[in-house]
């Protein structure tokens, strides 16, 4: 006998389009900015003048005001847009939490992590953004002072393995998504992606050891 | 070795206002080639001839039989339980409404899908018996077969983090259907037409590309390359929207 | 209880009566299919093999015609088809296979030059013609002198089961799946509809119809092997039977293939055998060529299934967990053609026996395959004895296969059948009006309402019904199955008699509540008994052997005084089917002859 339908869709718009291609291209946008200010950082490894030398340069382009700015409006973006998939409602969490417990599937538990480490990137870096931008330009030992007084390393320590996996996840996912990632390549994209994040996650953790390290003045 | 299985498998009965749902256990002695849909017919008539499941051609073609077993979803009849342990967990597919222990209702879901995605040629072109019919390439036809050997066990749908969290959500299943119109030369419907039906969050941009459709899908049908394909294909229709030449 | 009202009530929602629901509401007729599943899972989709049409298309099937394809059709029948219908039916075979692909189906094309085909595990090269590109390409079947049959890749049951339901989805024909019809609303001359239970619920509705249709597949599953899929109980038979003024025609005449699989039944192909695979017994000894001097495992697929069963007979069956079989052994033919050509029992093996058919025996056993026997109707679909009912596809006797049907012929006769009994209910429909009476309705809901509560409360007895159908199983297999002789079906017939008894005293073991197994069995059950009469006492009584119906007893094919047909009704508390006859067909084009294969005596008429 009929039973009830599932609801039939909302009359269509083209927002829901425009919103997939703007989630994904702030997201690639964050990611490449986050690669390039963490290879930035990492030249601290080569000393603190090597830092303030690229700092100096870019500081004069006003590179780092401006491209500070746009970033952390594109951040804003991004996590708005993106909450929208995010199952806020505790009815929905169970339900994906259950989901993923039962099926034991590896992307289904990443996708997990990366509603989680969701959180972590966007709480912590709310806060790095704005110390940051408000105590421009970057220096070696400005950073070096966060990292050693005040609890920024465990911040840091939490911040950075978060944001590896949200954005190494996060870029795997918009390729199957837009099928980049194809049942072809898929087990050699993901072997890739793990390599990229231990990549990000040693080079990361190295340059924070290394202000954490760093002698002060 | 003859091994002593146990099923835990879930129970209610909707009908019966007394039931709460909670799991059973019961036990059976292994014989060989066993699959699911022996040792299910052997607990039905043996143990507990209440225990609702559901088979019909119990050879993997009509998708009657899909349940969770041991977590993932995938058919009953060609799950032998040699390849399983000894501890079997046995669970009715999420998503769909309970007809009854392991019984659920993909009948009446499928059918809103068939509604949702308009699933039937379109094309102005009427039926002439007098005629020879329209010429197709063979490799046209192979393309579309591949395209058309989905069987609805819901597997795909059941495996589906986006289906588990919003029932609105087509789900890969309606997407397959989709994309065989779309490689159908038949079908007059322009990618604006499938726009009308797939892009949106419930439609194809809900996908959060976690693959546990093309993981689970017994048929293994092209469920990850498809939802790909259809994803670009509606993400250039919204931007060709832009250009004055795109509208 | 909710009273549904339509102009055609279908009762199956597989390719026949899909095909016949699209005719009628095309028409501009409201229509709803009642099925047992959601219809796409209805046992059409299990085809594999395809469609037989003379289309003549593929260079094999050069120069094939309508009449070619009659005249195999009523040899393979052993003359037992209706000769109008088979006649109607080739010529309207291709039209039907060229609508199918303008709805949708994705049959295999030709693609011109020169290809490697196979024939008899040998391969040959074959040019097709560059004016055939891409029109609808066929393929080779057992019986028939062309290549006639049309296929989408593996896959042609369910490429247009798909088909067809979309295009009734698009006319807005009405499915109420998980709906079991549990008996016909009639008043001895007119059919009204049925009442119906709900197999989610339990609850019984009323359908009143001006025209109701059965469509309700085969009845494989009255016995225990069958390749049907576990649907196919007959119930449309039995709703037919037990108005008892419907007539079921030639009950006797079941197909049996010699390998499907055990446990789970599944056919493995006659390639197997093609190719080289040997049949062997418990001591892996290759026991045909001992029946079969010249052919071995061959020969026809009723004398191998015959064969086996004689072997088994002797003690030389295989024991298992469940039941005898023998074994079918293709280790020999090497991994390549294993892998390759035999992919699908390569499949079929690993899937679901869990056998390497490279390294292991494949279990096999002759198994029921396909009924030509069903509701007996005219040749335009209507059923004999009731007003506005109708029968299409397997579930009738229309009757096109006689006492053996081609591979092909079945799933074409579904989608023919529909389009031409489809288009007749319109016209039936086209005018006809009828009354309604309510008192009609709450008598027949009571009386099965009455039977239900009987059934669930153990009022009749307290007999498991899982015990009566094994011991239904058991008889069959003994009495009803390739082989037949007057002894065995003679005691068949006694012993079923005792079982319909049995049956009328099942009572639940279970609560009997909402999509109960249980309960649905137990009142099927009753009617797959008095099916299984039919087909017992009718074999009984044909003391010949005709096409899928071989008795020892009686080995020629005897045209004097059996060229006709069984009519077999169940008159109100009878114990035993009444049966007539009438001839096999009264429109001759083709007289009795040689069938050119499978041997045999024939006494002329």
């Amino acid at each position: 006998m009929e039973t009830d339908c599932i609801a039939p869709a909302r009359p269509r718009s083209r927002a829901d389009g425009w919103l997939d291609w703007v989630q994904m291209a702030t997201g690639a946008a964050l990611a490449l900015f986050a690669c390039m200010h963490m290879l930035f950082l990492s030249s601290v490894l080569f000393g603190a003048g090597a830092l303030n030398g690229l700092s100096a340069v870019m500081d004069a382009l006003h590179l780092e005001t401006v491209g500070g700015v746009l970033i952390a409006v594109v951040f804003c973006i991004h996590a708005t847009v993106a909450a929208r998939k995010i199952p806020f409602k505790a009815a929905q969490a169970v339900t994906a939490w259950r989901h993923a417990r039962l099926l034991r599937h590896p992307e289904t538990w990443a996708w997990i992590a990366q509603v989680v480490t969701a959180f972590i990137v966007a709480a912590l870096v709310t806060i790095h953004i704005w110390t940051g931008l408000t105590d421009l330009p970057v220096q070696a030992q400005k950073s070096a002072v966060r990292v050693q007084f005040g609890g920024w390393f465990w911040a840091y320590l939490l911040l950075l393995p978060a944001l590896a996996l949200h954005l190494v996840i996060g870029a795997w996912r918009a390729g199957a998504k837009w099928g980049l990632v194809t049942r072809e390549n898929r087990a050699v994209l993901t072997r890739n992606g793990l390599y990229l994040l231990a990549g990000f996650l040693c080079l990361s953790l190295l340059t924070l050891l290394r202000f954490r390290l760093l002698p002060l003045d | 070795m003859q091994r002593s299985l146990t099923f835990n498998i879930f129970r209610h009965n909707p009908q019966d206002p007394a039931s709460v749902p909670r799991m059973d256990t019961f036990r059976l002695d292994e014989t060989d080639s066993m699959t699911l849909f022996i040792a299910l017919h052997r607990l039905r008539e043996e143990q507990d001839p209440s225990l609702k499941f559901d088979f019909c051609c119990r050879a993997g073609v009509c998708g009657s039989c899909a349940m969770v077993i041991n977590g993932r979803p995938g058919l009953a009849c060609h799950t032998k339980t040699r390849d399983l342990p000894a501890a079997i967990t046995l669970l009715p597919l999420p998503v769909f409404r309970l007809v009854g222990d392991l019984a659920v209702d993909t009948g009446t879901w499928f059918r809103a899908m068939y509604q949702r995605t308009e699933s039937w040629i379109h094309t102005r072109a009427e039926f002439d018996p007098a005629a020879q019919e329209a010429r197709m390439e063979n490799e046209v036809a192979n393309a579309i077969y591949e395209l058309d050997r989905c069987i609805e066990c819901g597997c795909c749908v059941a495996a589906c983090g986006t289906a588990n969290l919003r029932p609105d959500f087509l789900a890969p299943a309606g997407f397959i259907r989709v994309a065989r119109f779309a490689a159908d030369p038949r079908d007059q419907r322009t990618d604006a037409d499938f726009y009308e039906i797939i892009g949106s969050d419930e439609g194809i941009f809900g996908c959060m590309g976690l693959l546990a459709c093309e993981d689970v899908c017994p048929k293994h049908l092209p469920l990850q390359n498809q939802l790909g394909y259809l994803r670009r294909k509606m993400g250039l229709t919204v931007l060709k929207r832009l250009l004055p030449f795109g509208r | 209880m909710q009273i549904i009202h339509t102009d055609l009530l279908t009762i199956g929602a597989g390719l026949a009566g899909e095909r016949c629901a699209i005719e009628v509401a095309g028409a501009g007729f409201s229509v709803v299919c009642l099925s047992l599943v959601p219809a796409r899972r209805s046992h059409s989709v299990a085809a594999q093999g395809g469609m037989q049409a003379a289309l003549g298309n593929a260079i094999m099937g050069d120069g094939d015609s309508p009449d070619v394809h009659f005249l195999d059709t009523v040899k393979g029948s052993d003359w037992g088809a209706d000769q109008e219908v088979a006649r109607m039916f080739v010529e309207a075979a291709p039209i039907e296979m060229r609508r199918l692909a303008h709805w949708g189906v994705p049959w295999n094309r030709v693609v011109a030059g020169t290809h490697t085909y196979w024939k008899g595990g040998k391969p040959f090269d074959a040019t097709e013609k560059a004016e055939n590109h891409g029109l609808i390409h066929s393929r080779a079947f057992g019986g028939t002198a062309k290549w006639r049959t049309c296929y989408a890749s593996d896959g042609a049951g369910h490429a247009v089961l798909y088909t067809m339901d979309n295009r009734a989805a698009q006319l807005g024909v009405t499915v109420h799946d998980r709906s079991e019809a549990v008996s016909l609303i009639h008043d001895g001359e007119t059919c009204h509809g049925a009442i119906v239970r709900c197999l989610r619920t339990g609850e019984l509705r009323a359908y009143l119809a001006r025209a109701t249709l059965i469509a309700s597949g085969g009845y494989g599953r009255i016995y225990r092997a069958s390749t049907n899929a576990i649907i196919c109980e007959g119930t449309g038979l039995s709703l037919a039977l037990d108005t008892g003024v419907a007539k079921l025609g030639n009950m006797e005449a079941v197909q049996f293939h010699p390998t499907g699989t055990v446990p789970t039944d599944i056919l493995v192909t006659e390639g197997c055998r093609g190719d080289g695979g040997t049949l062997l017994d418990r001591d892996e000894y290759r026991f045909m060529p001992d029946y079969e001097p010249d052919k071995a495992e061959l020969a026809s697929r009723d004398v191998v299934s015959r064969r086996m069963i004689e072997h088994m007979r002797t003690g030389k069956g295989v024991q298992s967990p469940y039941g005898e079989h023998l074994w079918l052994d293709i280790r020999h033919l090497g991994e390549k053609h294993i892998r390759t050509k035999l992919r699908e029992v390569d499949e079929i093996c690993q899937n679901f026996l869990g056998i390497d058919p490279l390294h292991q025996l494949i279990p096999v056993r002759p198994t029921q395959h396909y009924s030509m026997g069903g509701v007996r109707t005219d040749k335009t679909g209507a059923a004999y004895g009731l007003k506005g009912l109708f029968s299409a596809g397997e579930s009738a006797c229309w009757d096109l296969h006689g006492f053996n049907r081609l591979g092909g012929n079945s799933l074409a006769e579904t989608v023919v059948a529909g389009g031409i009994v489809g288009r007749n209910i319109a016209e039936f429909l086209q005018g006809y009006d009828t009354a309604f009476s309510t008192a009609q309705v709450r008598e027949a809901a009571a009386r099965d309402e009455a039977r239900i509560g009987r059934i669930v409360s153990g009022a009749d007895g307290k007999e498991s019904v899982y015990a009566v159908r094994e011991a239904m199983y058991d008889i069959l297999e003994r009495a009803a199955y390739v082989f037949r002789n007057g002894t065995d079906l003679a005691w068949g017939v006694q012993a079923l008699q005792e079982v319909h008894e049995r049956a009328q005293r099942i009572g639940l073991a279970s609560d009997g509540v909402g999509a109960n197994a249980e309960l649905a069995l137990a009142i099927r059950l009753p009617g797959m008994v008095r099916l299984a009469l039919c087909v017992c006492h009718g074999a009984l009584m044909r003391t010949e052997s005709r096409g899928s119906h071989t008795r020892e007893d009686f080995p020629e094919r005897n045209d004097r005084d059996w060229l006709n047909r069984t009519l077999a009704s169940w008159r109100p508390g009878a114990d035993l089917p009444h049966l007539d006859y009438e001839p096999a067909t009264t429109h001759v084009e083709l007289p009795p002859g040689d069938r050119g294969y499978g041997g045999g005596k024939i006494i002329s008429a």
